[in-house]
């Protein structure tokens, strides 16, 4: 992790007035805007949606809105610590559209065609020019490829995600295969409040979600891990989902072949010539599973949470390492912030400091993350799309 | 880790004598330690050196970047008992033992307003010096004192022989077998020996240094200490180290957060990547096996929580073969078992050197 942080968080969709769009819409517009918002990012690609003009970029209520199947693929370009460049797709289905009709064709959201639903994928080339996106047209009336990711020109392979689109995946032909910001079950419910976090510094994104703002909430890290001492990995890269809470465990598998577990979705690339395969975390049980050791009483007078690393395994049958880990620690330093674990925390609290708050289900006992905060904000303190911005 | 690790490896004593072998291990550690160049002699009893004396004879030394003491000592006559004179007052493992063993405290105290920090209660000079009786307090001027292991802090079910007198000492008694084996290492923070009780898979450990805190977690001073007295590796995860009477097949200990007193330590581990489909690690070619941190944590009664990892380059391996070293000969495997699929540790080693458990001399090389 390199950069500073950028966010807009506690953004507060409540869209179940509307009678044309639903909250997918909102949901996907506000993560638009997060993505032209950040300064190492270029916009590849955009369809603003079925009978949308190619300028129509807003809200449902607003003029020259995103219309049913709009979808966006932006480029984060490479830097000083990141030798490659990636790209990230999104796309959304109204109540009244099934994901991946035209102009969003071809495409899946957790393997289904279902309305409201809104998708994201992400995708790196190696080799060449870098660039796997296989769309063509102008900009606002951009089209996909029939495989909508592939090898870039000159290149050798591409790595994307979900792992449903890489080889031996359900949508190893099309690629069009994307992961659900939503409720369980992929879709959007347009029947009261959501939450939506995003974060970024210069190499990860992190998006939160809470889909009835009821302390339950979702999260997608895409970004970066710290190989273990002695390994060289040319993509250190790997993307954890988490849906319905993130009460992580040692059996979850994240990214399953099929593309359509809504729980877990994810996976690491193991080899640079290889592909995204699937993952698992690891954390040391005898801390993390047991109520008695967090808050860490060990300081009497100023009990507190420890936020751990998360270790990063291929979990891919004969291809099991232990790779890094997200969020590294550095002797004395909070530096690797995006995302860290926690024990036993509750959902919307913030440390000590109020930098940092939890991403919780409602149950106290399991294994939680922690994500960057403003600074004595309270969380689900403000009603707005835009949230907080910093 | 801070500042260069130094050591003495592969001490070889083959006196089939566990008094004698004590005596020679004594002499190699006092020999290792008086010339590390960033820890400080501060007292000693006897000479310190091979056919010497060595009737509870005793060292202290400081590591000079943690301010905090180790002291050493040996019994070594099967007619005196551990901690008589001079080596008084003092305990092996809670008890006053006759046979020939080693052992090792540990003490801290902070400095305060215009203190020196300086928790060493004797007097005397090198070569003849004394223990006070306690043998360690609060320095002049502070207001905290940490004495490893466990036993020596306050506790409900005994404030007379061990907390009081700080006098008992984490160690172990030498068996009487064929040959022993025993290296040790020091950087600037932390102290670490490694003895095989019977010649071959059977190694076990004392560590005793900082470590560094878990994020969000802020420790006044950071140490704590881990001993395998008769148990061989690798450190149980489930094992409590430290008790209250300081009998103990595992001893020592982690400081509180605010360095008023040291509590039962534990450690703790990551649990799919140990595992023989994890370890080696296939990523790499040829696999070789990844290497762990130690990781240790507070457990005792209300005060339990998370700790950090040993800053001493000391790792944990698992499904290795040892005692082994690795290609480069730079790091050397240590077992405690035969078994392949156990945790087992990985500790520098000099390259040139065979591996642990071949070497000839009692002197051991020099790292």
């Amino acid at each position: 992790m390199a950069g500073a942080i950028h966010g807009a968080v506690d953004c507060y969709l409540y869209e179940n007035q509307a009678s044309s769009l639903n909250e997918a819409q909102a949901i996907f517009t506000r993560l638009y805007k997060f993505f032209i918002s950040l300064g190492n990012v270029t916009l590849v690609a955009r369809n603003s949606g079925l009978g949308a003009a190619s300028g129509d970029v807003n809200y449902w209520f607003e003029a020259n809105p995103f219309l049913p199947n709009a979808w966006a693929v932006f480029k984060r370009a490479s830097n000083v610590n990141r030798a490659f460049d990636y790209y990230v797709m999104i796309q959304f289905s109204s109540s009244s559209t099934s994901f991946g009709a035209s102009p969003g064709n071809p495409g899946l959201c957790l393997a289904t065609a279902n309305s409201s639903c809104v998708g994201i994928a992400f995708c790196i080339g190696v080799g060449g020019d870098g660039n796997p996106w296989k769309g063509a047209g102008v900009l606002g009336a951009n089209t996909k490829g029939a495989t909508v990711w592939g090898t870039p020109t000159a290149g050798t392979t591409f790595l994307p995600w979900p792992r449903s689109n890489g080889t031996s995946g359900t949508h190893a032909a099309n690629r069009e295969n994307m992961l659900a910001i939503a409720a369980t079950g992929g879709t959007t419910t347009n029947s009261g409040p959501f939450r939506l976090h995003c974060l970024s510094d210069d190499d990860a994104i992190l998006i939160a979600w809470d889909p009835f703002d009821a302390f339950n909430h979702s999260f997608l890290y895409f970004g970066p891990y710290t190989p273990l001492p002695g390994l060289t990995v040319d993509y250190p890269f790997c993307l954890l989902l988490a849906n319905n809470g993130p009460t992580l465990a040692l059996a979850d598998t994240f990214g399953d072949l099929a593309g359509s577990t809504a729980a877990r979705q994810g996976g690491v690339v193991p080899q640079a010539s290889d592909m995204v395969r699937n993952m698992k975390i690891d954390f040391l049980s005898e801390l993390l599973a047991a109520t008695q050791f967090e808050p860490n009483t060990a300081d009497t007078d100023n009990a507190s949470f420890t936020e751990y690393s998360i270790p990063v395994l291929c979990s891919e049958a004969t291809f099991e390492q232990c790779l890094g880990n997200i969020s590294a620690q550095t002797p004395g330093a909070m530096d690797g912030r995006l995302l860290r674990m926690m024990y036993n925390a509750p959902a919307c609290r913030l440390n000590q400091s109020g930098t940092r708050m939890v991403l919780s289900a409602t149950a106290m006992a399991g294994i939680k993350v922690s994500i960057p905060w403003p600074a004595d904000t309270q969380p689900r303190g403000t009603r707005t799309r835009d949230g907080i911005v910093f | 880790m801070a500042g260069t690790v130094y050591g003495l490896l592969d001490c070889k004593n083959v006196n089939a004598s566990g008094v004698l072998d004590a005596g020679e291990q004594y002499v190699a550690i006092y020999t290792f330690m008086s010339g590390h160049p960033n820890w400080t002699l501060i007292a000693r009893q006897g000479d310190g050196t091979y056919g010497g004396t060595t009737n509870n004879n005793f060292f202290v030394v400081r590591s000079n970047a943690q301010g905090y003491y180790m002291l050493v000592q040996v019994s070594n006559s099967l007619v005196q008992n551990f901690g008589e004179a001079p080596g008084n007052p003092g305990l092996l493992q809670g008890l006053a033992t006759s046979a020939g063993g080693l052992g090792f405290q540990f003490a801290w105290g902070d400095d305060g307003a215009g203190g020196n920090g300086n928790p060493w209660a004797g007097t005397g000079v090198l070569g003849s010096s004394v223990k006070g009786s306690p043998v360690w307090v609060v320095p002049p001027g502070g207001s905290k004192l940490m004495v490893w292991p466990r036993s020596n802090s306050a506790n409900i079910l005994n404030t007379g022989n061990f907390s009081t007198l700080k006098q008992d000492c984490m160690g172990y008694i030498v068996q009487s077998v064929a040959s022993h084996f025993t290296s040790m290492w020091a950087d600037d923070d932390s102290f670490m020996l490694c003895r095989s009780v019977d010649g071959g898979v059977g190694y076990r450990v004392q560590l005793f240094g900082s470590f560094t805190p878990s994020p969000g977690l802020v420790y006044r001073k950071p140490l704590a200490g881990l001993l395998t007295s008769t148990g061989n590796l690798p450190f149980l995860a489930a094992q409590q180290y430290g008790t209250l009477n300081g009998v103990a097949v595992n001893n020592g200990g982690i400081a509180s957060m605010d360095g008023s007193m040291v509590l039962y330590a534990r450690v703790a581990r990551l649990t799919t990547t140990y595992s023989a489909t994890y370890q080696p690690n296939k990523r790499t070619t040829p696999n070789s096996h990844d290497l762990f941190p130690m990781h240790v944590y507070a457990h005792e009664n209300i005060w339990q929580g998370n700790g950090g990892h040993f800053t001493f380059p000391a790792y944990e391996c698992f499904n290795a073969v040892g005692p082994e070293i690795s290609t480069d000969g730079l790091r050397a495997i240590f077992p405690g078992i035969a078994t392949q699929a156990t945790t087992k540790l990985v500790m520098p080693w000099k390259s040139g050197l065979a591996k642990p458990g071949t070497n000839t001399t009692k002197e051991g090389v020099s790292l």
